[in-house]
Parts: structure tokens; C-alpha cells; sequence
């Protein structure tokens, strides 16, 4: 077997938020392959970012990890105090949603590059100077050497992207934890970055955890997925495979509710309700008031993460039904179900004024 | 073809090009150039500068010399503001009080300025109990009415120059600390401070090329106004005896003495309190350019 890129277990983050502190990220668990990607999908809100930021040592100073451990190659990574963030250099690096954010208004962009290699690689000025034009050229910016003097409000959203990735690998690392990369930018601009991501992971055998709020990037990118929902995941596997027969209603959910170019032209269906407060987690399976397949049993017992073979798992209570019974048809059964009790009084309306 | 003439040429465009290269390679002098109040300040504020520096050849008398037999005369061409009660020249009282006001405004707030930018990133950056405890001394100063504490503080050190240096010392350096604390938290949250940290830069480098650079404007913002705060502080320490000493010339100390003759020669008051209007409207000018230009876009 070999030793995964990243392995991250049981991580659990607890947020103070007044007086009370609830589970940003509860019991979280997954093993990235060396050069693989992995995706962590779900709704905003749900954890996946703060859970980056915890195994990047990051948090916020509100949150704290309660349990869990990070292994990058094998090597555990101190998950409290100051100085966790600077142990990842070498090891993990994160590219961040805003790249508005993300660069130093008042320095320059090459500088902002340069800067790890010179300070902690211990390379000379000039040799620090030339690896930053290379990660620059790397990361695809035409004429670099006018961009290492420009300061970031004079680049794009796609470039200041570019510059990003460049800060990054500057500090060499083995996996690259991208949070939303392209959420924040022009559709024609997502594909070029994607792309270069892609390239990146292939040219310099990265391996890559990426959080997103779609799934079709996944399928696009990953080859395993997480699927995660108020703070703990629910499903885990192979990508095409998921895509494929998702084994949890809410996967299922997301799926159906994202708009599908590919099949004739269907109204996406929206998960009813929305994301629980996760200070008010609902008992039992959490997804349960919004689920098509709940039965009162679902209010009353945990689900856990269980293993179904071919390295797939899903935490819900009815997956019985979902493997032996279409799912699609399932959700279409419930949701004219859930119609139907309303339909006399519309159509009772209607009658009034017609 | 004569050579020296094609040097001079050649001299001359290298120095518009290397102008134009330095304004156009610095985006922030180029809009300093543009920023209509920071240049109207500029001027005022240069103006004023000006005149202090060049002040033992402006002011046609000694500041100090005194003619008994010539007191309270009007403006004329011999005494161009004409004279105060004890017959010395108004004019060249005017020029050394501008000298002396300006450069304690300056100097009495670089202490407070770099000491209070010092606590404030501290307490920022750091957080937790470093925060909890600098904070709370914050407080506690804050906690007290600024004039009655800068009154108190130079009553007990001492009155005079040296008394304004410490009472302004202990008693300003607040509300730098406050300005940059929160700047600073704002700025550690950013995912910039988070990447730097993640590359393995040290909480020195962070602090001094990544936060620093993002807060200090604030402060130096601050720091304008807080020059007319010093020098209005003066004027009125002056004002109340605690200021600056006779026969020192100081725009506070000659408004307090015209006042008595405020009826027959108003100008004796009137004009070292424009001196003093005229002073604040520029560094505020300067204060707000300055603001627009720094601000990070």
C-alpha cells in the first residue's frame, strides 16, 4: 500500500461563536493518492473551507481542531498554535477563493514570489528573482519580467489567479489545496485556470484537494470525490462512479440540481429547504428534513460513513434503496408527492377567479 | 556640430526620461502628483516650512530685542506688522514662532507616532493576552479627558518644552496603538498574511513587509492632524502659562499677550491665530491627500 499524499482523520473543527461553539467540520476523514486530485463538494456553509484551512493550520481565532491529525507523505503536521502555518511550507500550499484578497496590495507581485525562495530557501536576491520569473512564466503570464514590478491592482482576476499559484508552488510544496480557485472569476477565465491546474499537477506530479460548490468541475478534475454536508461528509468514491449512481440522497440532490446542458433541456430541481445552522444540527442523519427517502428513524439514529466496496461509502440510513432502486425515479415519486396535498387549494383558487 | 551642445541635449532627455520613468514606475507618486488637496497642503505646508528654515533672514529684527520707546506701533515699512508692548517686531516674532511651533509639532509627535504604531501592531498581530493587556492600558489612558490629562501631565513634569514632549509622549501614543490594532487585525485576517505565513516567512518579515506597509498609512494620515493637535495643544498650554516660556516666540503666547489690546490693535492676536488656522487647513489637506494616495486599491 502505498503512503497517501495527504491523509487527513477524524478532523473535527470547533467554531466559538458567543457563548455556544458548534462543528464547523465534524469527524472528517479522507486519503489523497500521491499525483491525484480529490474533491470536496458540497453546499456553501457546509465546512469544506474552514476544513482547509484547519489542515493548512489557518483557522480562524475562533476555531480550533479538537481532534484529528494531518499527514502529508507521511509526516504529521501540528495541527494547533502560531506556528502551524509556516511548518507547511514544503509541504502544502493553498490557492484561495478571492485573488483580491490573496495578494499584498502594497508590495510587488513578483516580490510576493520571490520572497519565500529568498527568506526560507535561502537563495541569493538574483537567484530569487529568476525563480519567480520562471514561476511566473510557469503559471502562464506573458511577459514576466514587466509583471514581477506590477503591483496587483494592476492585474486581472485571471492573472492575480496566475500570480497566486506562482506564491505557491514558490514554496514547493508536495499538495496543493485549492478553496473555490475559480469562484471568483469570469467563466472563460475558470477553464484557463483549470486547465492550468491540470497541466501543473501533471507536470510537477502535485497532488491536489480541491473545494468547490460544483460538481461538474470535479468530474472534470478528480478522480475521487467527498461529498460533505453540514460539516461531516456523507459520501465518498471514485468520481465516475458517484456522478454516476450517487449512493446518498443529497449527492443525488446536488446532481439533479445543477443545470445539465448535456440531456434535453430540464428545469434544475433544488434540494428543498436549506443548510441546517450548525449551531442547530437536527438529530440524528442531518440531512433528514430535506431528504426524500426520511422515515422517523432517520431523526433518531447517527449515520456514520460505511463502507460499500469499490472504495465507495455513503452515511445514510434507506442506501438499500438507493442501490437497488433509481434513485432519479425515487426523488421524482417524493417530490409529486409532496405536491399533491397542496394541489386542491390551488386548484380551488384558480376556480374562485375563473 | 558642436559636442558640449549634443551633450546637453543628451543630459537633458535622459533626465525627462528617467523623470518620466520614475513617476510612471511608481504608481503612487503619480497619483500624489494628481491629488489636488495633497498639493494644495503641500504648498501651504511647504510655504510654512519654508519660512522657518529661512527664518534668521526673513525676520528683518531679533525676535527678542526689545524698544522700550517704541511699543505698540502701527504697521509700517520699518515694522511691517508693527510692534507689541514691549516694542519688539511682530513680524520677526511671527517668522521665530513658526520656526519653533513647527518643529514641535513635528517633533513632539514622532514618539507617540512610532511608539504607538509599535504597541498597536503588537497587540494586533499577535493577539491573545498581549492584546488583552496593551488594550487594557489603552483604555485605561484613553479613559481620561486628552486636555485634561496633557494640563495634569505637564503641570506635574514640568511647564515648558521638555514638560509637552513627555506629557505628549505618555498621553498620545493611544490613539495611534488604537488606529493600527485594528488595522492590523484587519490585516492579519487577509489571506495574503495567511500565504506569507504558510511560506514559511517569519512573524518579523510578516509584520515589517506585509502588515506594516498596509497599517502604517493610517497612522501617518493621523500623524497630520495630530501636528495641529500638538500645536494648538501648545497655543493653549501657552494660553494657560503652562507653555511655552517668555520671551520664546510662540503664535500661543503672542495671542495671549495682544489680547489686551485686542480693541486698538486686534492684529497683534489676530494674526498669529490665523498663523495657526492658516497651519491646520494645510496639514489637513495634507493629511487627506495623503490618505487618498496610500489607500491600497
Amino acid at each position: 500500500m502505498t503512503i497517501p499524499a495527504l491523509k487527513v482523520e477524524g478532523l473535527t473543527v470547533e467554531i466559538a461563536r458567543g457563548r455556544e461553539s458548534f462543528r464547523a467540520v465534524d469527524d472528517v476523514s479522507y486519503a489523497l493518492e500521491p499525483a491525484r486530485s480529490i474533491g470536496i463538494v458540497g453546499e456553501s456553509g457546509c465546512g469544506k473551507s474552514i476544513s482547509l484551512r484547519a489542515i493548512m493550520g489557518l483557522l480562524p481565532d475562533a476555531a480550533r481542531v479538537v481532534a484529528g491529525a494531518v499527514a502529508v507523505h507521511g509526516t504529521g503536521l501540528s495541527l494547533e498554535g502560531k506556528g502551524a502555518a509556516r511548518q507547511r511550507r514544503g509541504h502544502l500550499a493553498m490557492i484561495f477563493q478571492d485573488p483580491g484578497t490573496a495578494l499584498n496590495p502594497v508590495q510587488k507581485v513578483g516580490e510576493q514570489i520571490a520572497e519565500t525562495p529568498r527568506l526560507v530557501l535561502g537563495e541569493t536576491r538574483g537567484r530569487a528573482r529568476e525563480r519567480a520569473l520562471e514561476l511566473l512564466r510557469h503559471v502562464g503570464i506573458a511577459d514576466p519580467e514587466r509583471r514581477y514590478d506590477s503591483y496587483p491592482y494592476e492585474l486581472s482576476g485571471g492573472t492575480r489567479q496566475r500570480v497566486m499559484i506562482a506564491i505557491a508552488l514558490a514554496s514547493q510544496p508536495k499538495v496543493l489545496l485549492c478553496d473555490e480557485p475559480t469562484t471568483a472569476l469570469d467563466v472563460t477565465i475558470q477553464a484557463q485556470i483549470l486547465r492550468l491546474l491540470v497541466d501543473l499537477r501533471e507536470e510537477m506530479g502535485l497532488s491536489v484537494v480541491f473545494v468547490t460548490h460544483e460538481l461538474a468541475l470535479v468530474g472534470q478534475l478528480c478522480e475521487d470525490v467527498c461529498v460533505m454536508y453540514a460539516s461531516r461528509l456523507v459520501e465518498t468514491g471514485p468520481t465516475p462512479a458517484v456522478l454516476e449512481r450517487p449512493l446518498h440522497p443529497y449527492t443525488l440532490g446536488l446532481l439533479r440540481s445543477a443545470v445539465d446542458l448535456d440531456e434535453e433541456l430540464e428545469a434544475p430541481k433544488p434540494i428543498p429547504g436549506s443548510l441546517p445552522d450548525p449551531a442547530r444540527r437536527p438529530s440524528g442523519c442531518p440531512f433528514h428534513p430535506r431528504c426524500f427517502l426520511a422515515t422517523p428513524e432517520c431523526a433518531s439514529t447517527t449515520v456514520t460513513l460505511t463502507g460499500l466496496g469499490d472504495g465507495r461509502a455513503s452515511a445514510c440510513l434507506h442506501v438499500e434503496r438507493l442501490l437497488t432502486e433509481d434513485g432519479r425515479a425515487l426523488q421524482e415519486a417524493a417530490a409529486k408527492a409532496a405536491v399533491k396535498p397542496q394541489d386542491p387549494a390551488g386548484t380551488a383558487g384558480g376556480d374562485g377567479r375563473g | 556640430m558642436s559636442a558640449p551642445e549634443l551633450a546637453t541635449t543628451g543630459s537633458s532627455e535622459q533626465a525627462v526620461a528617467l523623470e518620466g520613468f520614475v513617476v510612471r514606475s511608481h504608481p503612487t507618486l503619480r497619483k500624489a502628483l494628481r491629488n489636488r488637496s495633497l498639493l494644495t497642503g503641500g504648498a501651504i505646508v511647504g510655504t510654512l516650512v519654508l519660512i522657518a528654515i529661512l527664518a534668521p533672514w526673513i525676520a528683518r529684527y531679533d525676535p527678542l530685542q526689545q524698544d522700550l520707546a517704541a511699543t505698540l506701533q502701527l504697521p509700517s515699512w520699518v515694522h511691517w506688522l508693527g510692534t507689541d508692548e514691549l516694542g519688539r517686531d511682530v513680524w520677526s516674532r511671527l517668522v521665530w514662532a513658526a520656526r519653533f511651533d513647527l518643529a514641535t509639532g513635528f517633533f513632539v509627535v514622532l514618539f507617540p507616532f512610532a511608539f504607538g504604531t509599535l504597541i498597536g501592531t503588537l497587540a494586533g498581530y499577535y493577539g491573545g493576552w498581549i492584546d488583552t493587556v496593551l488594550s487594557r492600558i489603552i483604555d485605561v489612558v484613553m479613559a481620561f479627558p486628552y486636555y485634561v490629562l496633557i494640563i495634569t501631565l505637564v503641570f506635574v513634569v514640568g511647564k515648558g518644552i521638555r514638560g509637552i514632549f513627555i506629557a505628549f509622549a505618555l498621553a498620545d501614543w493611544v490613539t495611534y496603538a488604537r488606529t493600527v490594532r485594528s488595522t492590523t487585525l484587519v490585516a492579519r485576517r487577509m489571506d495574503w498574511a495567511a500565504a506569507a505565513r504558510s511560506g514559511g516567512l517569519s512573524d518579523r518579515r510578516i509584520i515589517v513587509h506585509h502588515i506594516l506597509p498596509n497599517t502604517i498609512t493610517q497612522a501617518i494620515v493621523y500623524a497630520m492632524s495630530d501636528v495641529v493637535y500638538v500645536i494648538l495643544a501648545v497655543v493653549t498650554l501657552g494660553y494657560l502659562g503652562l507653555g511655552i516660556q517668555a520671551p520664546q516666540p510662540d503664535w500661543g503666547s503672542m495671542i495671549f499677550d495682544g489680547q489686551l489690546f485686542m480693541t486698538t490693535r486686534w492684529w497683534l492676536s489676530t494674526i498669529p491665530g490665523l498663523c495657526v488656522v492658516v497651519t491646520g487647513i494645510g496639514l489637513s489637506l495634507v493629511g487627506d491627500g495623503l490618505a487618498d494616495v496610500l489607500r491600497p486599491e
